[in-house]
């Protein structure tokens, strides 16, 4: 695993070996991406439809993405850990449509990547400061 | 500088992310790339909507349209600087309305604002007067007999 600086020095995201992109831009990348979101919300249907959000067609729910709705900003998320109260490494991010990230698969995945990062940082000697990485929802 | 910052710094790449590269990008061309994108969600719901009607698929688009499936998919995400040409092409073979100009119509009436009448048959009748008519922003009609 790798992290990349985003901007700022306080910024910073992981790059998993599996993937091109690093968390952040990867995310930006599919969150801009019209048949990406097609078809995450088609396979979500029921989530959007009397959801936790209210209701959506597949069509609105995508173009939400085009103006700063309420719903959109609620349900993109960047996980995050922070470390030294101040420096963020990007973890992952999802569309969570459910109340807590245990309901859905593609959310449970992202819990495991803060756990695994965390574990990381442990193993790099950041454990030994208490307290200092905590799990965020950021954006 | 913390100790785990200092790590964080030492664990940090020297490569940058390219997502600022990105975000410009966007931002710079945010008036199109809006307009793909929502051409990309339309097509892309339509080809969901017929493939079990005909089996229409990313890929059968691009040969009904005899272009290459990589340049389908560059539409369909929303990456596309369209050409008029292209959209027609794909309105046609998907049978939809991807673009349209608003047409800017002017409702032009002729109907005139004052009423006049004339004699019935014009070679009895008796000269009262001349009148005009003038058409000032279409619709006003002046008449203006001799003598009243």
């Amino acid at each position: 695993m790798n992290i990349i600086p985003i901007f700022d020095q306080n910024l910073f995201a992981f790059k998993y070996p599996d993937e091109e992109q690093d968390e952040f831009h990867r995310l930006f990348s599919l969150w801009n991406d019209p048949e990406y979101l097609e078809e995450f919300f088609e396979a979500n249907i029921e989530d959007i439809t009397n959801g936790f959000y209210g209701t959506f067609t597949v069509e609105g729910a995508i173009i939400l993405r085009l103006n700063a709705s309420k719903a959109r900003q609620d349900w993109l998320r960047l996980y995050a850990l922070r470390i030294d109260k101040q420096i963020y490494i990007i973890t992952g991010g999802a569309i969570k449509l459910t109340r807590t990230m245990q309901e859905r698969d593609h959310t449970k995945k992202e819990l495991a990547k803060i756990r695994m990062c965390r574990e990381y940082f442990i193993n790099k000697g950041i454990s030994d400061i208490d307290g200092v990485i905590e799990e965020m929802e950021i954006l | 500088m913390s100790n785990a910052t200092e790590i964080i710094n030492e664990l940090a790449s020297g490569e940058q992310s390219a997502w600022l590269e990105d975000a410009n990008r966007r931002s710079e061309n945010r008036d199109w790339l809006d307009k793909s994108f929502r051409i990309a969600v339309r097509i892309l719901r339509e080809i969901r909507r017929q493939k079990p009607l005909n089996g229409m698929t990313q890929k059968k688009l691009a040969e009904e349209m005899g272009v290459s499936a990589q340049h389908i998919n560059k539409i369909v995400k929303g990456k596309e600087n369209l050409t008029l040409e292209t959209i027609s092409r794909i309105e046609a073979v998907l049978g939809i309305s991807l673009f349209e100009v608003p047409s800017n119509t002017v409702n032009i009436s002729l109907e005139p604002t004052h009423k006049y009448s004339l004699p019935l048959n014009p070679l009895r009748a008796k000269k009262i007067g001349t009148y005009s008519v003038s058409f000032n922003e279409i619709e006003t009609c002046v008449y203006e007999p001799d003598g009243y």
